[in-house]
């Protein structure tokens, strides 16, 4: 695995804006629920698939329909690390500082969700 | 500063939050080789890290607690949506066959909302032996001492 930052420049800014748009939506669909309903109604929406459901619509408009779901097999191990993050935090959270808590649950949902990726395309050879 | 107030700032604070956290996961996307990667990124826990500070530093640490358990329901839904849309992106196209699997995430959560007030977990760790089943039997807290 390598970052390279020139990658930044490819993507339009219309499709950064869209990102941003969603991520902030959906925040704010969470904050809403978590006031109307409670935390716990609102944590469901931590959850919510809608960042995925802005990345399919736009890549299977531009590489077509065969990349999207690609691009949501890949999502179904991010998805099963996302648990793992959840279980980590609510493990965590009243016996360690928020920080070490969400730090260790989003180095849970990364190994998980790449080493479960990993393992099955290895499997699948 | 009134309720209401305050509350519409925790929304803002919050959507604001999940925006900006939502763009560094994707330009960590974006970076990374190989590109087959994006799609795990796609299921980053960007608007849960924006939200869970923000709750936090507003509600307090219960809250945060409570968003997680509440989290782990949503995040088993996330993984039968994405189960289900690979089929249903093939059949329907884009937007119907992902629309089409939220309907799945909803029923989900829906259902674990009512099963599990305690997460995923609490289910297995708070059950008294012998207690009977419901809400009550799944509470952390010890039960009220009985007058003698």
């Amino acid at each position: 695995m390598r970052l390279r930052l020139s990658e930044l420049r490819r993507p339009p800014m219309r499709d950064w804006a869209v990102r941003f748009a969603f991520g902030a939506g959906v925040s704010a669909l969470a904050g809403v629920v978590s006031v109307l309903a409670g935390p716990r109604a609102g944590g469901i929406f931590l959850a919510f698939p809608a960042i995925l459901l802005a990345s399919v619509t736009l890549v299977a408009k531009e590489e077509g329909v065969r990349q999207a779901g690609q691009d949501v097999r890949g999502a179904t191990f991010g998805a099963l690390g996302l648990i793992g993050f959840a279980v980590v935090v609510a493990l965590t959270v009243t016996i360690w500082p928020l920080w070490l808590s969400l730090t260790v649950a989003t180095l849970t949902w990364a190994a998980l969700s790449l080493a479960l990726y990993a393992t099955v395309t290895r499997l699948r050879r | 500063m009134g309720e209401m107030t305050g509350q519409i700032v925790e929304v803002v604070l919050k959507a604001l939050a999940g925006g900006v956290f939502v763009l560094a996961f994707a330009a960590l996307a974006e970076m990374l080789t190989p590109k087959r990667l994006a799609g795990v990124f796609c299921a980053a826990p960007s608007v849960a890290l924006a939200s869970l500070i923000v709750t936090a530093g507003i509600a307090g640490v219960p809250d945060v607690l409570a968003s997680a358990r509440g989290m782990q329901i949503g995040a088993v839904g996330f993984t039968l949506y994405c189960l289900i849309a690979v089929p249903l992106l093939r059949r329907w196209g884009a937007w119907r066959g992902a629309l089409a699997a939220l309907a799945v995430w909803g029923v989900v959560v829906a259902i674990g909302h009512a099963l599990a007030p305690q997460g995923l977990l609490g289910v297995r760790t708070t059950t008294v032996p012998g207690s009977p089943p419901g809400p009550a039997a799944l509470d952390l807290a010890p039960p009220p001492a009985r007058p003698s």
